[in-house]
């Protein structure tokens, strides 16, 4: 599960307190090098080093500022046919992503486009995260 | 999966349950209004939400639905006679009005004020299109009447039939929102079928079946998009709205009659099925109207008399491998309806949820559940009033449609999603 941008990190965060047999916990960032993925409380590694051995990734996003990122995520996901999902928290206030949800949207095959802090827990439990 | 104690939630609805405590913030169908199509016609027995009910229309044509068994030694008013406004235990003779308000007890002296103290609990019976409401929570809080299009367009338009389904109500729900089963499980019946077949939307549904899925709340629950490739830089949508706490509406096809259902608890391990078909501008057709009547697209044939479907669990729901053999019927039941009751009610009553293995395009389902959860726990707490409840949040509509790649179906279809008097369906 990737916050892709600062406002989705603490939600994401408060979802990583639950106990998970194998779900890990990121937030996403990018440098000249390309995206990388920071493992909450860990270290930090390139996108496509993470992505190994995946079969599911679930990008949150609250605003457009991470709308590359998700798109990069997303595309990198649909190369390795890992099963990608979105959800847009929106019980925040301000635009709605409107960049970030097109950005995610030829990837994603599920997005939540009215998702609250809860679906986070309840999509991780229904897969059996 | 789902966690033990929220799939009891979920599923229990009798009285003192959370989610039962929900079902009653509602009106819901109780019966099909020609159960009782005359007035003094014989008394129909209603279960629902675990409560065993009497339903009645006496000589001024009063619906009535109240506790069924009498108040004096508790025997079936079914065996009542219902005449001279109000129905009579066969019994000793007492006598309730449609309100099950006790109006004589034979024994009892003539000025006696004896009855006047016996009252049966009931709630109000309300005929809306061609369905019998009812509202079983407390009469303070009664909400206005539903608004269901389904239910007001002319009586021409519309067709409702009803069966029962062995399984808890929210498996029934579930799959009335879960659109990818019907590539597969469906696949026979799209070009068979005289209510589904000849429509460009099959093609879409048979050519893509790896379809993507965007979930956005509404006003009354959620829509749930589902979308497939069509011509090049196009998306083929099904838009399939949930109404909160069981109504849902299946993306229309083509000019054929739109359909959805009602999943209604009658215990915790059946449901009645309401399902209609309907057309929001123009007459269904004698043909159209006689497909329903033989249980042909989302209706059942039905054992006579009964709604009970004659392809039921008794009989391994007339299994034909043949048929699914040469793809008549994918799974080798006949019948889209008898296609998803066979599947879940093999499930067992109430399916144990904490064995499942959902993927992400379950978010549909996900998403419901967490939206009843979070709902009945405000109820409880707070006290606060449900969505679905305002009669706004009924008017909604499905829909199917083809969009450029870059639009969005929640920004490009809301007018098409909202009910529109005289404006025919959106549909491919």
């Amino acid at each position: 599960m990737i916050a892709i941008d600062d406002a989705a990190v603490p939600a994401v965060e408060n979802t990583s307190l639950e106990s998970w047999d194998s779900a890990r916990f990121f937030r996403a960032g990018a440098d000249a090098s390309g995206v990388l993925l920071t493992e909450l409380g860990g270290e930090t590694t390139a996108l496509a080093t993470r992505l190994d051995g995946v079969d599911a990734v679930i990008m949150i996003v609250t605003d457009d500022s991470g709308a590359h990122i998700a798109a990069t995520i997303g595309a990198a996901c649909s190369a390795r046919s890992i099963m990608t999902a979105g959800i847009v928290l929106a019980d925040f206030e301000g635009t709605e992503p409107r960049a970030a949800v097109a950005a995610l949207r030829p990837f994603a095959r599920v997005l939540i486009a009215s998702g609250v802090e809860d679906d986070l827990n309840a999509m991780l439990v229904a897969i059996r995260a | 999966m789902l966690r033990q104690e929220i799939n009891e939630l979920l599923t229990q609805t009798g009285p003192g349950t959370g989610m039962g405590a929900l079902f009653r913030q509602y009106w819901i169908p109780a019966l099909l209004a020609e159960e009782l199509p005359d007035n003094d016609s014989p008394p129909v027995r209603v279960k629902l939400l675990s409560e065993r009910l009497i339903a009645f229309r006496d000589s001024e044509g009063r619906y009535g639905l109240m506790d069924e068994f009498c108040a004096h030694r508790g025997v079936s008013l079914w065996f009542g006679r219902n005449e001279e406004g109000g129905l009579r235990c066969p019994y000793h003779g007492w006598k309730y009005d449609s309100t099950g308000q006790c109006i004589d007890v034979p024994s009892e002296a003539a000025d006696s004020t004896f009855c006047s103290n016996v009252k049966l609990k009931s709630y109000p019976l309300v005929k809306i299109g061609d369905v019998l409401w009812t509202y079983m929570g407390e009469s303070a809080s009664t909400p206005p009447l539903p608004e269901y299009e389904w239910v007001h367009v002319p009586a021409e338009q519309t067709f409702t039939s009803k069966r029962l389904q062995e399984s808890n109500w929210l498996q029934a729900l579930e799959g009335g929102i879960d659109s990818s089963h019907v590539s597969w499980l469906h696949s026979g019946a799209l070009d068979r079928d005289p209510l589904f077949k000849g429509n460009k939307g099959n093609e879409y549904n048979r050519n893509d079946l790896k379809p993507f899925f965007e979930v956005t709340d509404s006003d009354g629950g959620l829509f749930i998009g589902a979308r497939r490739n069509a011509e090049p830089g196009t998306y083929y949508w099904r838009i399939t709205p949930w109404v909160m706490p069981s109504f849902t509406m299946v993306p229309p096809r083509g000019d054929h009659p739109v359909h959805g259902h009602f999943w209604i608890p009658i215990d915790d391990e059946n449901c009645w099925v309401f399902t209609f078909d309907y057309l929001p501008v123009r007459a269904l057709t004698v043909e159209e109207r006689q497909a329903m009547i033989d249980g042909h697209g989302v209706h059942s044939e039905n054992i006579p008399g009964t709604y009970v479907p004659v392809r039921n669990k008794t009989n391994d729901y007339l299994m034909d491998r043949d048929a699914q053999r040469r793809g008549e019927a994918y799974s080798g039941i006949t019948g889209i309806a008898l296609q998803d009751a066979s599947l879940q009610e093999s499930m067992g009553p109430i399916v144990d949820r904490s064995k499942e293995r959902l993927v992400p395009t379950d978010s549909g389902i996900i998403k419901a559940r967490a939206k009843l959860r979070r709902t009945v726990l405000a109820l409880q707490a707070d006290g606060i009033v449900p969505p679905g409840v305002d009669p706004a949040h009924h008017r909604v509509r499905s829909a199917a449609v083809v969009l450029a790649k870059e639009e969005s179906f929640i920004d490009a279809l809301s007018d098409e999603m909202t009910v529109r008097e005289g404006v025919r369906q959106a549909t491919v």
